[in-house]
């Protein structure tokens, strides 16, 4: 290993490119103050400030402390059987890049990750100094994502938690068999409670009142990769839920699992990251938070993955034709949540317009319903879709995606999801 | 009716407002600044700005509209899209007969258009929050050079002078010749027409090529959506970022 010699900027960039994976980029849901004399806050809508080749938002310097491992993930480019350069940052340099970066208003703060070193004690341990370093030290106010290492005593990940904004800790794969399979180094426990403990240790923070010192204000995330292993779209939305229920999570990311070298253990057929279910599984995930949807409500045994040619909410939709057309002027918010082509924004207008208003149909764009979608769902003052022939098969056709956007599991426009609709939503919600 | 002038600052507009309702008047036009429209119409009504007099009309708005009438009023304002004077004087009239629950009426002609403005308004202050790259000068102060759509400079000001407070920073719109400058305990809107950008530290080309190597690193080369990136990253803000110069 010739950590020494390499340059900044070569380590940098290689563990930049180890930690891209991992998809999380909100900065959303803190509103950590600055301090006299200190640099940063937390915006709790989140700022994003680029946009890379990819089309994802760059928020925050999501760098690993090094990339060297002793698991052996298969679906990992650090895993310790692949052959790679192996670099390592110190605490003090990661503190560093990020208070000058931040400085000069490249990033809205740092995640910071890293491979397992030693053994998890130890990892957590650098982790922590790290971010000790910035907010004592450099008395950095900004936003920190940390990630928590698989097996880490509690004691350690209770201390990081005071500290930081937001923690995660990668699901990574749906279900136990596929863990064992790809990642056999981590048990399903080992993730599981530190996640656990989080979720009590935010409860315990909220029943405390509001002077008690922060814990994690921003809540915890976690990844899971799809695509690596055969696990359905249901299995993988059903996971989310109780995430969502019983973990208290505040996101979930999806990561179409991306090809990063051969692997016996992998499916050889992924030529192209599944960027299309991706997108999919994005849409449910909202249904799951905002809208008001069950996973079962969406997708079942028999039908266990989502539809790639149209949006959950309007299959869901096409599937409970009785529930429709749908009154704006009268039906509860919920309801109105569930009309494919309305949103969290456009359903909040309608219930506050109408209190002093009746809504006439031609109103209603104004609002930001989409009327390509709602035109068929609903009726505004008694109008609706008169004339138009809407047997099933035909509202199908009327509603899936115009000729120009390619159906195929290629590159829609309007993937990945918009970070900047996510902190407009939930700083609203 | 008339077409009614002012000096073109939100104090002139709101005292203008003020003069109407004095006068009971309904105007033709509203405009500022020296205009062909000013010679094409004979009638033309100057209003000079009274400070006091645009308080307590912001504040009569607030008391029959609401506060939060003044803030979409005033970001609104900041588009400085052309006929939105008078877009604004209507949706105060509006405002005078419905009062409070004027804001409600998301779809009324008189209220939605303003709305709206108000929304691009502040939406184009989030992603100007975000896209503002900050140098650091030779004598250890802080520029950044931003093109925006809309005069909001004033909208992202307190959010640098809370965030940023340690630094002595300038941000300058260089369309409008305007600059926010923060010296540590207020900030403060001023003209500025400095050409260029000022000597830099010797530390800034080290820090600037560190993000640019970092920033090419995070795109996924499986995943690259050039059309994305475009949508959300406007070539009007591409001039001034660090990692596309």
């Amino acid at each position: 290993m010739d950590t020494t010699t390499m340059t900044l900027e070569e380590k940098i960039r290689i563990l930049a490119e180890s930690a891209r994976y991992d998809v999380s980029c909100s900065s959303s849901g803190s509103s950590r103050s600055n301090t006299k004399g200190g640099i940063g806050n937390a915006a709790s809508s989140g700022i994003c400030h680029s946009w890379s080749a990819d089309g994802h938002c760059v928020s925050l310097l999501k760098i690993l402390l090094t990339n060297i491992c002793i698991y052996d993930c298969a679906y990992c480019l650090n895993r310790r059987s692949n052959d790679i350069r192996r670099v390592a940052l110190t605490p003090e340099e990661v503190a560093e890049l990020t208070i000058n970066f931040y400085r000069r208003n490249y990033i809205e703060g740092l995640f910071l990750s890293t491979g397992v070193v030693r053994n998890p004690d130890y990892t957590m341990e650098l982790l922590i100094r790290t971010v000790r370093t910035l907010r004592e030290e450099h008395r950095f106010n900004g936003y920190i994502h940390l990630k928590l290492v698989p097996g880490a005593d509690p004691l350690l990940v209770e201390q990081a938690g005071r500290m930081v904004d937001r923690v995660s800790i990668n699901l990574e794969l749906p279900t136990r068999g596929s863990l064992a399979l790809l990642a056999p180094d981590k048990s399903r426990e080992a993730i599981l409670l530190p996640m656990r403990q989080v979720s009590g240790l935010i409860t315990a923070r909220r029943d405390q009142g509001r002077n008690a010192p922060p814990f994690v204000p921003a809540g915890q995330s976690t990844q899971v990769i799809i695509g690596a292993t055969p696990d359905s779209d249901f299995r993988i939305m059903t996971i989310s839920e109780q995430l969502y229920q019983r973990m208290g999570l505040k996101r979930v990311y999806y990561s179409a699992y991306v090809p990063v070298a051969g692997d016996p253990r992998l499916p050889a057929l992924i030529a192209t990251p599944l960027l299309a279910r991706e997108h999919r599984l994005y849409q449910a995930d909202w249904l799951l938070r905002f809208y008001g949807f069950r996973a079962d409500e969406l997708l079942d045994a028999g039908s266990p993955d989502l539809d790639q040619e149209l949006d959950p909410k309007t299959g869901w939709a096409l599937r409970h034709r009785q529930l429709f057309p749908v009154e704006v002027n009268r039906a509860e918010y919920e309801v109105l949540l569930r009309v494919p082509g309305i949103g969290v924004r456009s359903a909040k207008r309608i219930v506050r317009a109408r209190r002093v208003q009746r809504l006439r149909r031609e109103e209603l764009a104004k609002l930001g319903v989409v009327m390509k979608r709602a035109r068929y769902f609903l009726t505004a003052d008694g109008a609706g879709s008169e004339g138009t022939d809407l047997s099933p098969e035909r509202l199908k056709e009327l509603l899936l995606p115009g000729k120009k956007r390619r159906s195929d599991s290629g590159q829609l426009s309007l993937f990945p999801p918009d970070p900047r609709d996510l902190s407009g939503i939930t700083g609203e919600l | 009716m008339a077409v009614w002038r002012y000096d073109g600052t939100f104090s002139g507009f709101l005292t203008l407002c003020a003069e109407l309702v004095t006068r009971r008047e309904e105007p033709e036009g509203i405009i500022f600044g020296e205009s062909l429209q000013a010679e094409l119409f004979r009638s033309t009504v100057d209003v000079e700005n009274n400070d006091a007099r645009a308080e307590k009309m912001l504040g009569a708005i607030a008391a029959r509209i609401s506060p939060e009438s003044c803030r979409t009023l005033w970001c609104a304002f900041q588009s400085r899209k052309e006929g939105v004077e008078l877009l604004l004087w209507r949706y105060l009239q509006f405002g005078r007969v419905t009062g409070a629950k004027c804001d409600r009426f998301l779809a009324h002609p008189a209220v939605a258009p303003v709305h709206k403005l108000a929304l691009s308004v502040g939406h184009e202050a989030h992603t100007v929050r975000g896209i503002v790259r900050f140098q650091e000068t030779a004598g250890g102060q802080w520029y950044a050079a931003v093109e925006p759509a809309y005069q909001i400079l004033e909208l992202i000001a307190p959010h640098f002078a809370a965030r940023c407070a340690d630094m002595n920073w300038l941000i300058h719109d260089v369309r409008r010749n305007l600059a926010v400058a923060w010296n540590g305990s207020e900030w403060r809107l001023t003209t500025f027409d400095a050409q260029g950008v000022p000597p830099l530290s010797a530390n800034e080309a080290t820090w600037s090529a560190l993000w640019r190597s970092y920033f090419a690193a995070v795109a996924i080369p499986q995943r690259a959506n050039g059309r994305l990136q475009q949508q959300h990253l406007p070539k009007r803000f591409r001039k001034y970022l660090t990692e596309s110069v």
